[in-house]
């Protein structure tokens, strides 16, 4: 991965996560960065580092003269759309012989690796050595024949999108910046996947400790509830109040495709009548449990922040801090309250009294591509999965084996239990 | 009826120096009878305080982008997935200048292109003038012209101390590309330039302001305007575009101090970085009549001077000499150009000689055998020492239109000839 300054400015030093996710999913990862790294940071690192200088020095006019010609003769066929007027001439004499700043700084060398990560540069957010950095290990991984995956920083959209290089893959963080690429013609759709904001949050500035807290903690809990990184999965926080929604949620979902992890989370100190709260969600859903692929029951040893973030849909029968939360990390969110309320409360939260009707507004969201949000690591692992082993994506249709009356309930045990 | 009577005249502006070589030209031609329309584009430079600054109606190539915003977006993206291609496999030589400048760079001649070609196109102009046509702008506007055989009038104003390879391009799509005099016009012809297409007219502002900040009033008024006493002599030091070290101008200021009735001010190059002058000059602050000066008028400031020291290459000290004043040179490292090698400055290294220097001259004035280099210095870098220079450049203008109106009559009176030989 190459990680420039200016990226590592703009994202407060976020940027540097993302090589700590691809080490946490098992990648070997090594960083090759023009940002200030101590040597207690580079100890601590859980991936190699390698820091790279484009050291700044004058150039001679004698240089300029030379690298301006080459530049001409590497030009010279090229003519502005509808005239015939060379964009050499234009370039030339003025702006490219007074801006060379890079000269004897490049160098030809392996870069030893199965994929290349780099930042897409935007106009709004640079510098010399970030930019020397990218363009250099683009132009090696693509003559060593080595894929690459951009990802976007500074925000896509700006007219000035040459910075946009071409790449193999590119991951961005909005389906704006997704079709721009593609109205654009910078990329294929197909070539293009959308970050998990917890993971797009680490290519922004500012700090949160919400998602803080996520991602120092998603590899345990996954470990712990066992579900593995690219599961798809549905948020349904449980309420002793709302037992007729989520009975008819569980069954309106069966009738989504497969595979599938519902998540749910109860509270071990509710208790109602002689029925802890467990109790009453294995023995009220019983039948719809049955008939779903992969349940997991959890209780306050995980937090409702924590798996709100884990699960990609998050469908409610009451609005609460969960759906708050959910909405301001652009989570799809689903309010469904029997005799509640009904309409769009904001882009991607949805108030929809009749649980049968859910599937389709998950349907919906599916086409328009707002589940398909994903992460560095996962697209990395599908670049290198040959493709005759590929996934069709998290909704692939299978055929799943009879399901045991009430399978893969409680992969965690309730405290107490 | 004046002679330029309905007569359309488009001309880009972009920094105030162009102001000072066009709009006089335009003030007279409008005098004539032409419209004069002046326009801009958008850079980093901010070319629209050139305008505000004199009050000076403009359009801006940019009004246009709605109305060409297709054409742009089809040639951007031809371009930008060529140029993206080149750079990857060019093995570093496009890589030279960082990407997100190139990126900058090609798109805005592209929306220039199209913005400028719809602006010509909308002002169908008889006349086109711009400073040159070395850079984006005054290239492209020439291509559209020469494309149009419109004329197009362009300026070598300033001398020529770069690289010849600068200057290959500066008399290309010109109809005239005007120039001080015989140094600057062989520069360019050595460069390629056709001399049928470079006029030698002298230089359109510099010995009007030398008439005008010469004036005892106004140096008084300009020294007032400075805070320095009518009395005091004053050292103007002319700083070039380059970078610099950390000054340690101990010796200058000891010299100054112990010297006493001497301002010294330095006069920085307008296209020079702002956080550049304020590293080198921390040593320099807060002395009392030590100046350090960068928007500001530097013709004021050569009417008061009493000695220049000229840092580096730059036109500032041919026109200290046009002044009349004694020129001490530095060199700085990588210069080409030295005002030393022709006799008519006093070389120095650096503030430790300086003091030295500029106190024998102003004990002593220029040697007579320097004053006569400097003569014959100016001589073969003006054609004409005098405040005419704008008429000059408007009568060449009326002449290009007057011949091209002829040309275009003739074509008609041929066509109607051959419509009546063919039609009998």
């Amino acid at each position: 991965m190459a990680l420039g300054d200016a990226d590592a400015i703009y994202s407060e030093k976020s940027i540097w996560g993302i090589p700590q996710r691809l080490a946490e999913r098992g990648f070997e990862v090594t960083v090759i960065t023009t940002d200030e790294v101590t040597a207690e940071e580079q100890k601590k690192a859980s991936f190699k580092i390698e820091k790279k200088d484009f050291p700044h020095k004058y150039i001679e006019i004698q240089n300029r003269i030379e690298t301006t010609s080459d530049m001409i003769v590497e030009a010279q066929d090229l003519t502005l759309h509808g005239s015939d007027l060379p964009l050499w001439k234009i370039l030339s004499m003025d702006d490219f012989v007074g801006s060379i700043m890079l000269l004897d700084v490049f160098d030809d060398r392996p870069l030893e690796a199965d994929v290349v990560v780099v930042p897409l540069m935007g106009v709004d957010n640079n510098s010399r050595e970030s930019c020397a950095l990218y363009s250099w290990t683009l132009a090696l991984a693509r003559k060593q024949g080595i894929p690459t995956v951009g990802i976007e920083v500074s925000p896509i959209g700006n007219k000035n999108n040459m910075g946009i290089l071409p790449m193999d893959r590119y991951l961005v963080k909005s389906e704006w910046a997704k079709d721009y690429l593609v109205a654009h013609k910078l990329a294929k759709p197909g070539q293009v996947s959308v970050f998990r904001w917890e993971e797009s949050y680490l290519l922004h500035p500012g700090r949160d400790s919400y998602v803080d807290a996520y991602l120092a903690s998603e590899k345990p809990m996954r470990d712990m509830l066992k579900i593995p990184y690219g599961t798809f999965c549905i948020f349904l926080p449980h309420h002793v109040s709302f037992l007729w929604e989520t009975k008819h949620l569980l069954a309106a979902f069966t009738e989504l495709p497969k595979p599938f992890t519902v998540v749910s989370r109860i509270d071990t100190r509710t208790i109602r009548r002689q029925h802890a709260e467990h109790e009453i969600f294995m023995k009220v859903y019983k039948d719809e449990l049955g008939r779903l692929p992969h349940v997991v029951l959890t209780d306050e040893r995980v937090g409702i922040g924590l798996l709100s973030q884990l699960c990609d849909v998050v469908v409610a029968p009451f609005a609460s801090v969960i759906t708050e939360r959910t909405m301001m990390c652009r989570k799809p969110t689903i309010v469904c309250q029997a005799g509640g309320e009904e309409g769009v409360q904001s882009e991607l939260c949805i108030w929809e009294p009749d649980p049968q009707k859910v599937p389709a507004i998950i349907r919906m969201w599916k086409e328009q591509g707002v589940l398909s949000r994903t992460t560095l690591a996962d697209v990395i692992l599908d670049m290198l999965t040959p493709v005759e082993q590929r996934a069709n994506g998290e909704f692939q249709e299978e055929e799943t084996k009879t399901a045991d009356p009430v399978p893969n309930v409680y992969p965690v045990q309730v405290a107490g239990e | 009826m004046r002679s330029l009577e309905g007569k359309k005249i488009l001309t880009f502006l972009a920094l105030p120096y162009h102001n000072r070589i066009l709009v006089p030209v335009m003030k007279l031609l409008e005098e004539q009878g032409a419209k004069v329309t002046y326009f801009t584009a958008a850079a980093e430079a901010a070319f629209e305080i050139t305008f505000n600054e004199i009050g000076l109606p403009y359009r801006h190539a940019q009004d246009f982008l709605p109305r060409v915003k297709d054409q742009i977006d089809r040639g951007w993206a031809d371009a930008r997935n060529e140029w993206q291609r080149r750079l990857l496999d060019s093995h570093w030589a496009l890589q030279t200048v960082p990407l997100t400048i190139q990126d900058k760079i090609i798109r805005s001649m592209i929306e220039n292109l199209n913005c400028f070609r719809a602006l010509v196109e909308e002002e169908k102009p008889d006349l086109c003038f711009a400073l040159h046509e070395l850079n984006s702008w005054g290239k492209i506007l020439g291509y559209l012209c020469h494309e149009r055989d419109i004329p197009y009038i362009t300026f070598q104003e300033g001398l020529c101390y770069g690289h010849p390879f600068l200057y290959q391009m500066h008399v290309e799509y010109s109809t005239t590309c005007v120039c001080w005099g015989d140094t600057d016009a062989q520069v360019l012809i050595d460069a390629g330039g056709d001399p049928k297409r470079i006029s030698k007219l002298g230089s359109v502002d510099l010995w009007p302001a030398i008439e005008r900040t010469t004036q005892p009033t106004a140096i008084a008024e300009a020294k007032k305007k400075l805070g320095v006493e009518p009395q005091m002599q004053v050292v103007l030091f002319l700083m070039s575009h380059a970078n610099y070290n950390v000054f340690e101008p101990d010796p200058l200021l000891r010299w100054m101090i112990n010297r006493g009735n001497t301002a010294i001010v330095f006069k920085w190059h307008p296209a020079l970085a702002r956080d550049v002058i304020k590293a080198a000059t921390p040593k320099l602050q807060g002395i009392p009549y030590v100046f350090s000066l960068q928007d500001y008028d530097t013709y004021d400031l050569l009417g008061m001077s009493d000695v220049c020291v000229i840092v580096g290459e730059s036109t500032t000290g041919v026109e200290a000499l046009a002044y009349g004043k004694p020129l001490i040179a530095v060199k700085l490292p990588h210069n080409l150009y030295t005002y030393e090698s022709f006799g008519v400055a006093e070389p120095a290294n650096g503030f430790e000689d300086i003091p030295q220097k500029i106190e024998e001259l102003m004990a002593n004035g220029v040697p007579p055998e320097r004053q006569q280099k400097v003569e014959e210095y100016l001589a073969r870098h003006f054609t004409y020492r005098d405040n005419k220079t704008a008429h000059r450049v408007a009568t060449l203008a009326e002449e290009i239109l007057l011949k091209r109106e002829a040309k275009h009559e003739g074509r008609k009176e041929e066509g109607a000839r051959y419509y009546a030989d063919s039609h009998p």
